[in-house]
């Protein structure tokens, strides 16, 4: 009898721990919702309808390809100070991108990682008039940890073939435009036959560095903008592969038509290509030219 | 309320119902749909209570028509205002016992609902367990609460499936009075499946034997244990003696029975009450492999029973051989092979069939 | 830590559950009791979504929800402002996508709970909608709060259709496992591992809450026989 009382009055006493508990958690759920209703409504486009609110607010929404994201972070601090403005950047590959733009995603501006993107986009009449701004040209590096046996800064090529070389990474040929770079660099060298067992791919290229600064490659072909940013800058050593040897990787930018701040997308651009951005944009191993087209 | 059956189901497995029956618009009391298991009588069940569609027929109820596939007449259980007492009762288990037993008074007002429930609860002897949960009775108790719940809407039919199979045998008396008084006492109409013949002797007021989905039978339990169907019937319950008797007296337990032209006695408490009156109608029954056969004159043994009569028909069954005796009455012995050559049994012999008394139930009929 | 990105996730994933609990107890209860022979089709499209890899699901929902789409258009003219790249977007991206996981769980518990008890209940005259709330649901209690749970814990670490449909906006479509991801893209090993961990062990505490609330509900109703 006493035993189960005592049984009773420990369930009950739990069943009142339980109950605080889900109490605290439906107070918790309500939180959360009332707290999204605020301001707001729940559907409504908060995007949209938050610029439609200030159209003459100053930001800039920009889809930037991921191997820019080193020197875009300096560029939009720079342009930040210089006018005033918020930017707010997604990072991205550039395909998904190209596939959000056609279904109406609301940037204002598109840095693409090549040229075929953004022009496939003009043509579907998604762009601001005929233009695309070649921002800037990138470059490929061979890139090893510090502690490396390989030496590529004075082996070039070759030390692709250092016998401690089991796995080289890069970012996917088949979609991202710095890994078809890397394939052309080898197939120029005549190197691809012969190291094409040892390649392993990357989703994009900060796929591929990881890889190498964790040891599961040994070497990687990796984007200049990469390997002179933190963290890989401290993590390793890298030699540039001879521009000579992989057709150019010439990245365009647009102005997207439902741009909401023309004018601002195209200071933006111009400070890219001919301003304080320039300056950047080459300390991060791009190379630039004045002329759009 | 008069109830007008005629259905026609094809089962999956290629067996088919096709059932057709009429109770009188002034009927009130017990039918018993009985009937070996596979007979299709718990499918019956189910389409009177709308849980189960027939293939074609008509289900009246009084003056509402529940059932009719040429008018695509169906009406759903909720409408039918019956009540169904399940063979497993399915109590709710998140319920407590009252909150059981008002489940399907939410129409009720609340105080009106209260009292029904207590009226129940004390009728059925469940003071006390008011407020527990179903997992916590004994299957007594539990049979008790299904019942209560079924009856507490007070519906005009209560259809029982089977109520009584999952209890052991004394609570299974018990439970019988129990709803034969309930369901009598209310005035209302009940119609319970069985295949146990001891439930539908003891509480059918009329008895319809249904055998793999045909009606065998219908009539008073007197009408037909005593008829010809008996055979089948007791084909059906397999139990190979089963006859009409009346009571004599009862002396210290023990219970003279007139059957035919003879005299049993059997140890006389019967199923459900603890005396039997006398002259009172009722049933015995007992299996063949109880029957000891003699020879000669009656002999001095601890047996009450010794029937003098003459073979009428031997049969072979395999292994055991079955004797047919005239005895005042028709009974069946089951004897081995080797026993009937010992015997040198033939049809016309003189032989006496000795039964113990406490071989013999006896089944009750009101 | 970016907070935002954290109370975004959190305000997705319990709108998201609490509408699919919305959608997915008819329609679970409808697989779970329907006798409709081309039933197994509607099963499998619920599941479908297992299927697909994440970010393809994300770029179909995405051209359905384009404004080039009927549909986009269609909700676009309707009220004013696009569907994709909204946080709206997201709740019906997600909403397909942890479909399955309420699905499954409920319509498992409601086919657990006896047939006999859903026909008692009916014979009582208690109608379906009645016996669905007063016998069903209570006692397929743990499979709400299993598909609750799922789908709460899939739409937080959901981040392939996120990153399809809501396209990486900060503040709102940059959920917490996108933002995540994108320090684990920007080599931010500090950054993403404090998120994770965060994310770990917020994920962990939420999910014993859920389960310690749960636990052996059956003991309540063990009482004593023999007082």
């Amino acid at each position: 009898m006493n035993r189960h009382n005592e049984r009773y009055s420990r369930l009950s006493k739990m069943g009142s721990i339980k109950r605080s508990c889900i109490f605290l958690l439906s107070l918790f759920c309500l939180f959360l919702i009332f707290g999204s209703f605020n301001g707001s409504d729940l559907l409504g486009a908060q995007l949209p309808s938050g610029r439609k609110a200030n159209p003459s607010e100053n930001i800039l929404l920009v889809a930037a390809a991921s191997n820019l994201r080193f020197a875009m972070e300096d560029i939009v601090d720079e342009f930040g100070k210089a006018f005033q403005t918020e930017i707010q950047v997604a990072y991205g590959s550039s395909g998904s991108f190209t596939a959000q733009l056609m279904a109406g995603a609301p940037f204002d501006l598109f840095f693409s990682a090549d040229e075929v993107l953004p022009r496939k986009l003009i043509s579907k009449g998604l762009a601001l008039e005929d233009t695309l701004y070649r921002y800037g040209t990138g470059r490929i590096v061979l890139w090893v940890s510090n502690g490396s046996a390989i030496h590529p800064e004075r082996e070039g090529m070759k030390a692709l073939l250092h016998p401690s070389v089991h796995k080289i990474a890069m970012a996917n040929p088949r979609h991202a435009p710095y890994g078809a770079a890397a394939v052309a660099a080898l197939k120029n060298t005549g190197l691809y036959e012969s190291l094409r067992a040892r390649l392993v791919f990357g989703e994009n290229i900060s796929e591929a560095a990881h890889f190498v600064r964790k040891g599961s490659a040994e070497i990687g072909i990796l984007s200049y903008a990469h390997a002179v940013s933190l963290p890989l800058k401290d993590d390793g050593r890298f030699w540039p592969i001879p521009a000579t040897s992989y057709p150019p990787l010439n990245q365009g930018a647009i102005i997207l038509q439902q741009s909401r701040n023309v004018p601002l997308s195209k200071s933006f651009i111009n400070f890219i290509i001919e301003g304080l951005g320039r300056e950047i944009m080459k300390g991060y191993g791009y190379k630039t030219q004045k002329d759009s087209r | 309320m008069g109830l007008t059956v005629d259905l026609k189901y094809l089962f999956e497995g290629g067996n088919s119902l096709e059932v057709g029956f009429a109770l009188p618009s002034d009927y009130s009391g017990i039918t018993v749909l009985f009937g070996p298991s596979g007979s299709g009588k718990s499918t019956l069940l189910h389409f009177l209570a709308g849980i189960k569609k027939p293939d074609s027929g008509i289900i009246r109820c009084g003056r509402q028509t529940w059932f009719d596939s040429s008018q695509k007449e169906n009406w759903p259980p909720q409408n039918r205002s019956l009540g169904l007492l399940f063979q497993e009762y399915p109590l709710f288990p998140h319920l407590t016992i009252s909150a059981n037993i008002g489940y399907g008074l939410n129409r009720l007002p609340l105080p009106e609902k209260r009292d029904r429930i207590r009226f129940w609860i004390d009728h059925l002897h469940l003071q006390r367990k008011e407020d527990r949960y179903p997992n916590a009775l004994s299957g007594g108790e539990r049979q008790r609460v299904a019942l209560a719940q079924t009856m507490a809407p007070q519906p005009d039919l209560v259809l029982l499936d089977e109520p009584f199979s999952a209890l052991d045998r004394p609570m299974r008396s018990d439970m019988r009075g129990v709803v034969k008084r309930t369901i009598c006492d209310t005035g209302k109409a009940g119609i319970l499946v069985t295949h146990d013949l001891a439930d539908a002797l003891a509480l059918g007021d009329h008895i319809i034997i249904l055998s793999e989905g045909k009606i065998l039978q219908e009539g008073s339990p007197l009408e037909i244990f005593s008829r010809p169907a008996l055979s089948s019937v007791a084909k059906i319950v397999g139990v190979e003696n089963l006859h009409p008797a009346r009571t004599i007296e009862t002396i210290d337990g023990m219970t003279a029975l007139a059957v035919g032209k003879g005299k049993l006695f059997a140890v006389g408490l019967v199923d459900q009450f603890a005396v039997v009156a006398p002259k009172q109608e009722c049933f015995i029954s007992f299996r063949a492999e109880e029957v000891i056969l003699e020879r000669g004159k009656p002999r001095q043994s601890s047996a009450r029973n010794h029937l003098s009569g003459t073979v009428q028909e031997i049969v072979s069954t395999g292994a055991q051989i079955r004797v047919i005796i005239d005895c005042g009455f028709s009974l069946a012995a089951s004897i081995t092979k080797q026993a009937a050559e010992d015997l040198s049994l033939r049809p016309g012999a003189e032989i006496t069939a000795v039964i113990k008394a406490s071989a013999i139930q006896i089944l009750p009929s009101e | 830590m970016n907070w935002d990105a954290f109370w975004l996730s959190m305000k997705l994933a319990s709108i998201t559950s609490i509408i699919l609990l919305c959608i997915g107890l008819p329609l679970a209860y409808w697989i779970a009791r329907s006798s409709w022979r081309w039933k197994f089709l509607i099963e499998a499209v619920v599941a479908l979504p297992i299927v697909l890899p994440p970010t393809v699901l994300g770029f179909y929902l995405l051209t359905a929800m384009g404004s080039r789409s009927f549909l986009g258009r269609f909700y676009q003219e309707m009220t004013g402002s696009p569907l994709a790249f909204t946080f709206g977007g997201l709740v019906v991206a997600s909403i397909f996508y942890s479909l399955p996981f309420t699905i499954q769980p409920l319509s498992m518990a409601f086919s657990a709970v006896d047939e006999c008890l859903i026909q008692n209940a009916w014979v009582l005259g208690r109608s379906r909608w009645m016996t669905f709330l007063t016998v069903i649901l209570p006692l397929s209690y743990r499979g709400v709060i299993t598909a609750f749970i799922l789908s709460f814990a899939h739409t937080v670490g959901e981040f392939g259709v996120v990153l399809m449909v809501g396209g990486n906006i900060p503040g709102i479509t940059r959920t917490i496992s996108i933002d995540l991801y994108d320090q684990v893209q920007a080599l931010n090993d500090q950054g993403a591992s404090e998120t994770a961990l965060f994310l770990l062990v917020f994920s962990f505490l939420f999910l014993s809450l859920v389960y310690f609330i749960d636990r052996k509900k059956d003991r309540k109703r063990v009482t004593v026989q023999f007082d």
